[in-house]
């Protein structure tokens, strides 16, 4: 029988942070990970047909904290943060517009544009940065604990000299409010909006015209600069593949073990406390303290005979809102598309291009999306991967390219994805591209769609929401993924949880991994409450579970 | 318009000319801008407290959005607001309202949501009678509904204890330095939360939840009845330009539900006479109390000299001078247009341009030769409540989704009031009213409204006829007030039910706008006391209640003026006067 001070599930950047963080403090630790998710998981990629991996939109690693980067030597094992890209947008009536990374030449950019916006455009940096400071306040990027509940009054009146409150008011507000106030060009507008969208923003489920939608501004890659956050790398060389190989070989190298191919029978548990993980083969390996890194519903709902678990728990999991919204078409292209309205290198480096009209348009896309159908119009993010030699299959050099689409439901009002929709959609796709992009259709190859079925089936994440759980603010900060858990309420003893659906997690890669990490190492002084759990809102999942059990 | 004069000749009012003295030689301590029932209430409580004090109106009539009116023929009824739902007791009792005349015609109106086939849940204060109409959708909602009543009425108890205070003020956003009183500040936050501190902690987390969730969120956790989700989430969107999946309509929901009616909660009552009655007593109890109510005198212009103000200059020109002037009629007029961006800095202009006003909420008045036979109920036996066709959430979310472009959904959420049933006072010929509010229906029609007023009646009146046959053919008269034509003929801008949308992002210490909370204006003596500031629109009369409570904490510098301004308005030189003679006094009080 193996016994490991920590056992991990799960290979993903918090898994194999929090691996490598507990090795390094001198803990056995065992990473255990499913069958077909050796090296690859959704930070690394979508494998697609000539075995090139197309990134997922949770492949850009913009929020990696610097200082995990340092303290695991990641830059030893080959990690290569490359320079932030400067995104652009291209709407059909308004125009294509750059956003220059260099805030300086942003800001001559828009003095030719309109130097109302170009001073409006400074003032806004300023004031995002600003907000960031306090955001700072509630997320420490050092991996200590998140603040409490009970810390949010007292904070909120102790900053208000600070101007605290102006980040209240940016938060409760829509996007299209606080940048329609602020900005005249339509172009600037939608750009400064279409690049929150691959973040936090994405994974809020909300319009531009909701309110609190305002909220994805703080986290502005754009504009992550180191003053801000104590981030700010550009993509990782080699994508999120690269950072996860660099994390995998520096957890080995500090004596973390990995076993492949694992399937979990059940957790064990005993007395309110984890014994250990019982194996599909028959195998078990003992711990008293477990770290999930797979989504939090699986984690809960199916690797304990959930029954086991308090009543009211369970179904608090069961209630959180998971609605994914985006989807991706992996190109094959023998060409490379030219943009009207951008130079030929711009698509080269790999900088994402939005396709959107403006923020009307993408308040419709959205609108179609809360009932459950496809949008006319959704907007459009392409980019460029790289380029391939056919040289071996005697066919000419191939590149490669992806289309994230957002508001995509996962599930149809209709009924299930048929063929005949996946064709809608792809067209609507091309054409959009098409639509900025002349003659992009007699370049195509091939063009495959991925819907959040397709993440569900193949990460193991519940409806393929990428964050585990919707981040609107009722899923953020201490309500993530529900009050509960966000208050350290866990139903046993020693089990930790480390996916996207945490707390830490929206605001840096990686985070969650840290902070479990250092809490594991803080016990017995930080360790997870057991108490019993309140009867929540969640009664209505009783008998949903009922039926699926 | 034999009728109007009736009610103000009831109430003691003259549509002409100014009680008491002439105005302008009069000296009063208080002007109150817009005899709506915020105004009256701050009028009333300030005339309590021994001001002098004058309430100017724009209209021939007193009420805002308040009012009893002629809707077809000769039959009367509410023509914007037809529900009570929570006119603050204290207010009621403060003021003697029911002593001034305030009757109910029904005080426990329970809501029924119309389902197309007749099995209604039927909502009213008994969460365990609601539960029984549940039943036949599903059993377990049943089960689950009186906890859920049980809660939501616990957090709007919470709601209601800060509706009835002065929210802190944001210091540090716009700092004026004029009104520096951080102490207070803190006190009123330490208040805020002081309710809040009593609950477990499950219910912080909770509440805390609650107030960034929207209402289908909220609701999509709790229930699986479409029908019962779709009439809960209607309180939550009412009068919001906002969808049930909005962040911030939780909050609307528990906002409805503080209200409390005669002891009962949520309590929901027809006041008999109409919305009028509310004003009648109101204007009764300033009058008592040596107010003077003066219609037909809108105000154009608030004087401001040296950095206070110091009165009111009506559109015939005539000036009234007060050393308090508080405005009932919503803040972004006050600001913008009473008294000018001049007197205010860039970014408190820029967070007052920042307020969204343009309401979704029309109103739909028929007259009725006779009841219409509603499913679900025997002839004859319709009862008296507020009936609500809102399906599902998402039909209110499809409802919703064209007011963002300017149109409007061939599908509207209504809520339906059948006033005459209780009231006969209303109809001398034994029609009935139908009083319908209807939602969404933009300001702005893309199309324009005038070509379109009778798509837009027929489509209500065919989505009620799935509930309620044959109602076509007992309509006999009525009007439809469109946002546009609230403002028209109300003076409400955009039309707007909150005086500005009560979205998060304007709400307690942001209401009306960041910078500007607490009832204090920008200028020095100048108030505000709307349904734009904390706790928003509906009639509570809180807004009024507060500010005039605010007023009398703070010291008034009397306007030396005044006995000189009354000499320079027989003079040539008036204005020179007036700027001269103002001046800052010792404090008297
Ligand atoms: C639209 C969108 C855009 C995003 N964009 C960004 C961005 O630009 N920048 C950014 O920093 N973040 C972004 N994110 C978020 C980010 O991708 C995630 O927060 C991060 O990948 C989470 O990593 P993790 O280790 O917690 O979980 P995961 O990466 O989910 O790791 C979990 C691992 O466990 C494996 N697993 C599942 N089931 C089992 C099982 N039964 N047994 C064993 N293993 C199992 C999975 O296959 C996976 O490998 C984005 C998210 C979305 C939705
Ligand atoms: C269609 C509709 C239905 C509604 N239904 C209900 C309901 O059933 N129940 C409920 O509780 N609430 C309801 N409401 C909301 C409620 O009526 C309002 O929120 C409330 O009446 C606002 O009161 P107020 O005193 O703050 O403002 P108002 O009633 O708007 O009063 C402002 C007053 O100021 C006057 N004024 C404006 N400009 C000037 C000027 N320059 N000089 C002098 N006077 C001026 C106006 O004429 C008006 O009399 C409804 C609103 C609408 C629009």
């Amino acid at each position: 029988m193996d016994r490991y001070d920590v056992i991990i599930i799960g290979a993903g950047i918090n898994g194999l942070v929090s691996a490598a963080c507990l090795a390094k403090a001198g803990r056995s630790v065992i990473v255990l990970r499913a069958p077909g998710n050796a090296s690859a998981d959704y930070t690394a990629g979508w494998r697609g047909a000539d075995g090139f991996d197309f990134p997922t939109p949770a492949s850009r690693l913009e929020n990696f904290p610097r200082r995990l980067v340092q303290d695991l030597g990641l830059e030893g094992y080959g990690l290569r943060p490359g320079a932030m890209q400067s995104p652009a947008l291209v709407s059909p009536s308004h125009g294509a517009l750059v956003r220059d990374v260099d805030h300086n030449d942003m800001v001559r950019r828009l003095r030719e544009i309109s130097s109302h916006d170009a001073d409006a455009y400074t003032d806004y940096i300023s004031f995002i940065t600003r907000q960031k400071r306090y955001l700072n306040q509630f997320v420490d990027l050092n991996g200590g604990a998140m603040p409490e509940r009970r810390d949010l009054l007292p904070l909120l009146a102790s900053a208000g000299q600070d101007g605290m409150w102006e980040g209240a008011h940016l938060a409760a507000s829509s996007m299209k409010e606080v940048l329609g106030r602020r900005f005249q060009s339509e172009a600037l507008k939608t750009l400064l909006f279409a690049t929150t969208l691959g973040g936090y923003f994405g994974g809020m489920g909300l319009g531009p015209m909701a309110p609190t939608s305002a909220t994805g501004l703080l986290m502005d890659p754009c504009s992550l600069g180191e003053d801000a956050q104590g981030l700010g790398y550009g993509p990782v060389e080699g994508g999120g593949a690269a950072l996860l190989v660099a994390l995998e070989k520096a957890a080995m190298d500090l004596g973390v073990t990995f076993a492949d191919d694992t399937e979990i029978s059940e957790i064990v548990h005993e007395k309110g406390e984890v014994k250990g993980v019982a194996l599909e083969g028959g195998q078990f390996i003992e711990t008293s303290t477990l770290i999930g890194d797979v989504d939090f519903k699986v984690l809960f709902l199916s690797m304990f005979a959930w029954k086991a678990l308090p009543h009211d728990f369970v179904l608090s999991v069961a209630a959180s809102r998971n609605r994914a919204l985006v989807a991706q078409v992996n190109f094959v292209l023998d060409g490379l598309p030219e943009i009207s309205g951008l130079p030929e290198e711009f698509l080269r480096s790999g900088a994402p291009l939005f396709v959107m009209d403006d923020l009307t348009e993408v308040e419709q896309a959205h609108d179609a999306w809360t009932l459950h159908a496809i949008p006319e119009n959704p907007p459009v993010e392409f980019r460029f991967h790289g380029t391939k030699d056919g040289a071996e299959d005697g066919a000419g050099s191939r590149n490669y390219a992806t289309a994230y689409v957002y508001y995509i439901p996962g599930d149809l009002a209709i009924g299930e994805w048929s063929d005949e929709h996946k064709i809608r959609l792809i067209s609507t796709v091309v054409n959009r591209i098409v639509g900025v992009s002349p003659g992009f259709e007699k370049s195509l190859i091939d063009a495959k769609l991925v819907l959040p079925v397709d993440y569900e089936e193949r990460f193991g994440l519940v409806g393929g929401h990428l964050f585990g759980a919707n981040t609107a603010l009722d899923q953020t900060l201490f309500n993530r993924p529900n009050p509960e858990m966000a208050a350290g309420t866990m139903p046993l003893k020693g089990i930790y949880f480390a996916g996207p659906a945490t707390a830490e997690a929206p605001f840096a890669d990686g985070l969650t991994g840290l902070s479990v990490a250092q809490r594991i190492l803080a016990e017995p002084r930080r360790g997870p409450k057991t108490q019993s759990l309140p009867v929540q809102w969640t009664r209505a999942l009783v008998n949903r579970i009922r039926l699926a059990s | 318009m034999s009728f109007l004069k009736n009610i103000l000749a009831r109430v003691g009012l003259d549509t002409r000319a100014p009680h008491g003295s002439e105005a302008g030689h009069a000296s009063f301590d208080v002007i109150v801008i817009g005899a709506g029932h915020n105004g009256l209430v701050c009028a009333s409580y300030l005339a309590k407290a021994g001001r002098r004090v004058l309430v100017v109106e724009a209209s021939e009539q007193a009420g805002g959005a308040c009012q009893t009116g002629v809707i077809g023929g000769d039959t009367r009824g509410s023509r914007c607001a037809h529900l009570l739902r929570g006119l603050d007791p204290e207010v009621i009792k403060n003021l003697g309202l029911h002593r001034y005349g305030l009757k109910y015609a029904a005080r426990t109106m329970p809501t029924v949501a119309l389902d197309y086939d007749g099995a209604h849940i039927i909502f009213s204060h008994n969460p365990w009678q609601v539960a029984e109409s549940i039943k036949p959708h599903s059993a377990s909602d049943a089960e689950r509904y009186p906890e859920f009543h049980k809660r939501i009425l616990q957090f709007a108890e919470i709601i209601n204890h800060w509706n009835g205070q002065t929210p802190g003020r944001l210091r540090g956003l716009f700092e004026t330095g004029a009104f520096e009183d951080l102490s207070a500040d803190a006190k009123a936050l330490q208040q805020m939360g002081a309710r809040f501190d009593v609950l477990t902690a499950e219910d912080k987390a909770e509440f805390l939840r609650l107030f960034v969730s929207s209402v289908g969120d909220l609701l999509d956790r709790s229930f699986d009845t479409q029908l019962l989700k779709g009439a809960l989430a209607f309180d939550g969107v009412l009068g919001r330009a906002a969808g049930p999946f909005s962040p911030g309509t939780a909050l609307g929901l528990l906002q409805q539900w503080t209200g409390e009616v005669a002891g009962t909660k949520p309590g929901i009552a027809l006041p008999e006479g109409g919305m009028g009655a509310v004003i009648d007593a109101l204007t009764r109890s300033v009058v008592a109390r040596r107010g003077q109510v003066r219609c037909s005198a809108r105000v154009a212009q608030i004087l401001v000299e040296n950095g206070r103000t110091v009165g009111v200059e009506l559109a015939s020109g005539e000036r009234i001078f007060a050393p308090q002037v508080v405005s009932g009629t919503d803040p972004k007029t006050t600001l913008m247009d009473l008294l000018g961006r001049e007197h205010m800095e860039t970014r408190l202009a820029t967070a007052v341009d920042g307020i969204t006003q343009e309401g979704v909420t029309a109103k739909l008045n028929l007259v009725l030769d006779r009841m219409p036979k509603i499913r679900g109920f025997d002839p004859g036996q319709v009862p008296s409540a507020r009936f609500i066709v809102a399906p599902s959430l998402d039909y209110i979310e499809q409802a919703f989704h064209p007011s963002k472009y300017g149109g409007f959904s061939p599908d509207p959420i209504m809520e339906v009031v059948f006033p005459t049933l209780n009231d006969a006072s209303l109809s001398d010929h034994n029609e009935h009213v139908m009083s319908i509010i209807v939602q969404y229906t933009p300001f702005h029609l893309k199309e324009g409204w005038d070509n379109h007023r009778e798509d837009f009646i027929q489509s209500c009146v065919d989505v009620l006829g799935n509930y309620m046959s044959g109602l076509g053919d007992h309509i006999i008269g009525g009007e439809l007030l469109a946002p546009v034509d609230l403002e028209q003929q109300f003076n409400l801008r955009g039309g707007h039910w909150h005086h500005g949308e009560p979205d998060l992002a304007h709400q307690a210490m942001m209401r009306p706008a960041p910078g500007i909370s607490q009832y204090l204006g920008p200028v020095k003596g100048l108030y505000l006391c709307s349904a734009g500031c904390h706790p928003g629109g509906g009639i509570l009369g809180l807004a009024g209640k507060n500010a005039a409570e605010r007023m009398l904490k703070d010291r008034v510098e009397p306007l030396r003026t005044v006995r000189s301004a009354h000499k320079a308005h027989h003079g040539d030189d008036e204005v020179e006067a007036a700027e001269a003679d103002v001046s800052y006094g010792e404090a008297a009080q």
